[in-house]
């Protein structure tokens, strides 16, 4: 799975999270960047990334998650080669 | 002994000079300084004191067994004899087992996150005693936070910075500006106290009176107090994180906990929410419980908030608040999915809301019981009983008004490194007329509000 298809996958599950078509992600991009992306948001991601690449966060890494360049590594470090399962659209 | 009281203000520019006076050496030691100057201070509450130096002592040793530890069950109840132990203290003290509670809700949370921060292997336990302990009993912060992460602050104390005049002069207009928000505290807390400590119906205007000085009482004391061991961090060369940003200019209650307390905020975020939401619900050899993330989350915000309501003692009124925070957490969350919410029009209508909510809030806590809160909210809202508009009455609420505001603005303008900080003159007239200020309006042997969690 290539960072490109990580980043798609992953765009599918914050525009999901937040409800708007509109987001666009780099790896640069911090909470600061997307309006609502607040601790509770974050969470709701987190658990959604679980779900479709289909492994389990731990406390750590989710601390540690300062961009999204770092959730796209950790999802590279930790998905099988097969993920993601599923990417839901609204 | 602290902030509040003038021998301290004595006793710091000792400790100062001899901070100052010792040579950088090839291993910087000064914060031998700091800890004996902390040690001097908690003799002053001798069972308190007791208190810091054997939990520090004893997580220490702990952080090091859990690091040692190669079996993951002895660590993990190595983990939990030094949470369980820390929160023992807590609970007793909460309940008023001995006269121990000097900061011990912010120094038994730095104790537990550190732990737990050993535990998941983010840090290496700190191998000195003396610099553990200096971490987590520094005068300038152990009776009401910031709450700090080693991992932050223990390089520090071995490599403070340099002391620039600049910097000095930052640290001083900042030590003055939370002396200054202090004794703005005590001087609205009178009007605060004068209501809430009657049983009278007294109408709307004072009510409303009261209730807006509350809230700019609470936020001058608790960001007073922070400013101060901001200010005293600098001074030191410790760099001590913000923990309060406008917190009055919150969009909503998600926001506002963003804003205010944010060390405590943050050691909630990180050491309780996070690991709820995170964790498998598994009943062992009977079922797993598949909750949707939406409701898992929603449950450990109720979870977080209650335990956030219930470290400000226990209570039912302070129940209840963590129960009142969680509910407005999630609504906020439901309504934020709606477009007209998210938009920037709605922008002052949601600052207006979240104030108004988060008042009631603190109504909660400075009430005895749900009567006396039902009693305070009835007096706001609805005119009944006696109701003087005289103009000793407008200049009370103009006051708490002003109390709102004006230590937001300046706090807005300081956070956002506003030109006025840079222009050093202009700086210096600030301190000099913060210091009149300090000194004409100051009512002494107030203890700030936050010492006493």
């Amino acid at each position: 799975m290539t960072e490109q298809d990580r980043i798609v996958a992953l765009e599918t599950i914050f525009r999901n999270a937040f409800r708007r078509n509109d987001v666009v992600l780099t790896r640069e991009m911090t909470a600061w960047d997307i309006p609502g992306w607040d601790s509770l948001m974050n969470m709701q991601i987190m658990l959604d990334v679980e779900k479709v690449f289909r492994f389990r966060f731990t406390v750590p890494e989710v601390a540690n998650v300062r961009s999204v360049g770092d959730l796209i590594d950790i999802i590279g470090a930790k998905s099988k080669p097969h993920a993601p399962a599923k990417t839901q659209t609204s | 002994m602290t902030f509040h009281s003038p021998l301290f203000w004595i006793y710091l520019p000792l400790v100062a000079i001899v901070y100052y006076r010792l040579r950088a050496q090839r291993r910087d030691k000064r914060w031998l300084v700091i800890l004996f100057a902390s040690l001097f201070l908690l003799l002053a509450e001798p069972l308190g004191g007791l208190c810091v130096i054997a939990m520090g002592g004893f997580t220490f040793w702990v952080a090091n067994r859990i690091f040692k530890e190669e079996s993951h069950f002895y660590r993990k109840l190595w983990l939990s004899a030094g949470i369980g132990s820390c929160l023992s203290l807590l609970v007793l003290v909460r309940l008023g087992f001995g006269d121990a509670a000097y900061g011990s809700s912010f120094y038994i949370f730095q104790m537990v996150g550190y732990l737990i921060d050993v535990y998941q292997g983010m840090i290496p336990p700190e191998q000195n005693l003396f610099v553990y302990l200096t971490s987590v009993s520094s005068f300038f912060y152990i009776s009401a936070g910031p709450i700090l992460r080693a991992a932050e602050f223990i390089p520090q104390l071995r490599r403070p910075q340099f002391l620039t005049l600049i910097v000095a002069r930052e640290a001083i207009f900042r030590i003055c500006w939370g002396l200054a928000k202090k004794n703005i505290g005590d001087m609205l807390g009178l009007t605060v106290n004068e209501y809430f400590d009657s049983d009278l119906t007294r109408g709307p205007l004072r009510a409303w009176t009261a209730v807006l000085a509350l809230s700019a009482q609470y936020y001058a004391d608790f960001s007073g107090y922070s400013d101060i061991a901001i200010g005293l961090g600098q001074f030191f060369g410790l760099r001590l994180p913000e923990n309060f940003r406008t917190p009055f200019l919150a969009k909503s209650v998600a926001d506002h906990w963003r804003r205010w307390h944010i060390s405590l905020s943050e050691w909630f975020r990180v050491y309780v929410f996070t690991p709820l939401c995170l964790a498998r619900l598994t009943v062992p050899f009977w079922f797993d419980i598949n909750l949707t993330s939406r409701v898992q989350i929603g449950l450990s915000v109720v979870v977080t908030m209650i335990l956030a309501g219930l470290w400000h003692g226990f209570t039912w009124n302070n129940l209840i608040w963590g129960g009142y925070n969680a509910a407005l957490i999630v609504a906020g969350a439901v309504l934020g999915t709606w477009a007209w919410v998210r938009s920037t029009r709605t922008k002052f209508l949601k600052i207006f809301v979240t104030f108004y909510l988060m008042m009631l809030g603190r109504v909660l806590t400075r009430t005895p019981s749900w009567k006396a809160f039902w009693a305070v909210f009835n007096d706001m809202h609805w005119a009944q009983g006696m109701s003087f508009y005289s103009s000793a009455r407008i200049s009370q609420l103009t006051l708490a008004i002003l109390g709102i505001t004006v230590p937001h603005l300046v706090d807005h303008f300081l956070l956002s490194q506003s030109p006025f900080f840079l222009h050093q003159r202009l700086l210096t007239l600030a301190i000099v007329l913060l210091i009149l200020f300090n000194v004409i309006f100051v009512i002494p042997g107030q203890p700030f509000l936050y010492e006493r969690f």
